[in-house]
């Protein structure tokens, strides 16, 4: 995976969470318990609409660590690495 | 026309009872009340067309997501009674119902295995969502006599339209449960779902995260069943006609080009014209609009006996080298429905861009993937229905004959010869439950003829014939060129020595043969006669299209008015008086 490639992914999942959550601005540094929007609702609606976008299946465990868009970039990375 | 302009000194057996109703009641029903705002727009039907890709090729929620609307939407609240998580049809429900305009306000209690029904709040419908399979220790048989006595409960507890969704169930315990015909509920089979997603039905691993062993994937298709297809089944007058382009979209070329041969029918566009076959059959009134030579295309159809449409089907044909929007006024004029009750589906973006800037009419984008196209056009709101009348499929034969009629009476030489020609049957019943869907469709679908725009639930009307105040007496109509079956409706409650009328509609298909007074008095005759009273009270509601019955109520009573405006009393007696046409046969 390219740098450039990666990067889109990226931003693909800053502009998920944009739409999910319904916020104005991206939340590159926050992490989901600093996000009121992001209650389990969304949370849901935001781990399917990442599993269609990108074609992966998270595991249950994996489901609480998707947090931030970090963490979220990086066990999409493993996924499509493996 | 206002209520303080009419002379009622003239007419000693009239009078009014309240003011008139001066706002448009209609709304509430209308197909969609959308009409000059962004939804008919060209932009409005592009961006429509560009979804269908998203909604109706292979679902994709982060898709889903992309499909907000820029028009405002018609708002429909949804109450779950349900025992595992609605959420992720929930969030889906959206994208599709924007498609058609719809915007669905869901309101979730907590999940109840018990079924306790907790109504807080106003809805418009209710949903019961069950997993049957958290019913531990009942076997299926025991959990449809247990789901049948919750449903009259809640039958018992509200007038909502109510839809339940219950799996897994097997098919002969579902075929049970449709067996229980409680008024406005209805049991969608889930089954022929599960079957198409496979596999892919249930997900255990996303439980935790959504409430529901089902998955993603079939809580999508779920939202799309739902909101297009189910919930405006439930509260939405039906689309009537459904009108097609011909070149590029019942197939693959062009007949100028191509010529009848040269045109290309794939499997995919088998499958088109075989769902609007099937659509035909159901009673629902094919159009064909076309930039052709009306010889070209019987040439077409006369040459390819592998279509499984046949130029037949169609009701109405219209080919000519006008703006399309012209050619489906002439549809509208000759299948005599207002454009609420259509959908075009054309493969030509401009040609639905055009058409939208000039009128309230629904379209449907033919893409390259004609299977697409068939999603979409069997997503229309309205366009299914939980089920065909005897009336669906006659309508189709009746509008036929219409020019027959007309011809009878260019050539008759008195209106007497005309009706003894035409030979009109005009047929009465009171409180015929099995007639009630028919009865609560002709109530809520018909616009021009409708003088009281009540539009009652399934619910109110079994309710009223039930009432020993209360007949609900339905008219059927009959001549030697065609059987119309069930057209007219006129029911009413006594309140002291009043009677009341909840509901006078007739269909459109009706009118024409000048039979509206006669049809209307043998009812009145009828009611009079099961309910004595002394006045009748006709309580009129303007609404947009309903002027031709507020004209003849005017008329019918004897007032120079114009148009009736405002509830009317009449004497009783003067009205089941009043002369009939004698030529008419009249069966009781």
């Amino acid at each position: 995976m390219s740098i450039a490639s990666e990067r889109e992914r990226e931003q693909r999942i800053q502009e998920l969470i944009v739409r999910v959550l319904r916020i104005d601005a991206p939340v590159v540094a926050l992490v989901r318990s600093e996000i009121p929007e992001w209650d389990s609702l969304k949370h849901m609606e935001l781990v399917f609409a990442l599993e269609d976008e990108f074609g992966v299946r998270f595991d249950e465990a994996e489901f609480a660590a998707l947090v931030s868009p970090g963490e979220i970039a990086n066990i999409i990375k493993e996924h499509l690495a493996s | 026309m206002n209520a303080n302009r009419i002379k009622l000194e003239d007419t000693p057996h009239i009078g009014t009872k309240t003011p008139a109703a001066t706002h448009c009641d209609e709304q509430k029903h209308a197909k969609l009340a959308l009409t000059g705002c962004e939804f008919f727009s060209s932009a409005g039907a592009l961006t429509r067309a560009e979804w269908q890709r998203v909604l109706f090729g292979r679902p994709n929620r982060a898709h889903l997501l992309e499909c907000t609307p820029p028009w405002p939407c018609r708002s429909l609240c949804v109450r779950v009674n349900g025992n595992h998580g609605f959420a992720p049809v929930a969030s889906a429900l959206a994208a599709y119902g924007a498609w058609n305009g719809l915007e669905f306000n869901v309101l979730a209690g907590p999940y109840d295995d018990t079924m306790s029904l907790h109504l807080e709040g106003k809805a418009d419908l209710e949903l019961v969502w069950l997993d049957v399979s958290r019913l531990t220790g009942l076997d299926s048989e025991s959990i449809v006599a247990w789901l049948i006595e919750r449903l009259q409960v809640l039958r018992a507890a509200t007038i909502n339209p109510i839809i339940c969704l219950a799996f897994p169930l097997p098919s002969a315990a579902m075929e049970e449960l449709q067996r229980h015909e409680i008024p406005g509920v209805q049991f969608p089979d889930m089954n022929p779902l599960a079957t198409e997603t496979g596999p892919a039905w249930l997900d255990s691993r996303t439980l935790v995260l959504s409430g529901t062993r089902l998955s993603s994937v079939a809580c999508m298709r779920i939202a799309r069943e739902l909101a297009c297809r189910w919930i405006p089944a439930s509260t939405m007058p039906p689309v009537k006609a459904m009108v097609v382009d011909l070149d590029n979209t019942l197939f693959s070329g062009v007949i100028a080009e191509d010529e009848s041969h040269g045109v290309r029918l794939t499997p995919a566009h088998r499958a088109l014209q075989s769902s609007l076959v099937s659509l035909h059959e159901q009673g629902v009134y094919l159009a064909l609009v076309s930039r052709n030579e009306m010889a070209d295309i019987e040439t077409l159809f006369a040459a390819r006996p592998d279509f499984p449409l046949r130029l037949s089907h169609f009701a109405t044909v219209q080919a000519s080298w006008d703006d399309k929007s012209i050619a489906l006024r002439k549809v509208a004029d000759a299948l005599r429905i207002d454009f609420s009750a259509m959908a075009y589906v054309d493969d030509n973006a401009g040609e639905l861009a055009e058409i939208a800037e000039q009128l309230p009419l629904f379209t449907v984008h033919a893409g390259a993937d004609a299977l697409q196209t068939c999603a979409a056009l069997n997503s229309v709101a309205g366009l299914f229905r939980w089920r065909r009348s005897r009336e669906d499929g006659l309508r189709a034969i009746d509008i036929g004959t219409s020019a027959r009629r007309a011809s009878v009476a260019a050539t008759a030489r008195s209106r007497a010869d005309y009706l003894r020609d035409l030979q009109v049957r005009l047929g009465y019943a009171v409180n015929d439950k099995q007639t009630l869907p028919r009865v609560h469709e002709l109530v809520h679908k018909t616009n021009q003829f409708n003088v009281t725009l009540r539009r009652l639930s399934e619910v109110e009307l079994a309710r009223m014939t039930a009432d020993e105040n209360s007949r609900v007496v339905t008219i059927s109509l009959e001549d030697r060129l065609s059987d119309s079956g069930l057209i007219g409706v006129v029911a009413a409650t006594r309140d002291a020595d009043t009677l009341i009328i909840a509901e006078l509609c007739l269909s459109c298909r009706a009118l024409g043969r000048h039979l509206e007074s006669t049809m209307v008095t043998h009812a009145l005759r009828i009611l009079a006669g099961e309910l004595p009273v002394s006045r009748v009270t006709f309580p009129v509601r303007i609404g947009p299209r309903n002027g031709p019955a507020r004209k003849w109520l005017a008329t019918y009573l004897g007032l120079n008015i114009g148009e009736a405006c405002s509830d009317l009393t009449a004497e009783a007696r003067w009205l089941v008086e009043r002369p009939v046409d004698e030529l008419v046969t009249v069966r009781f």
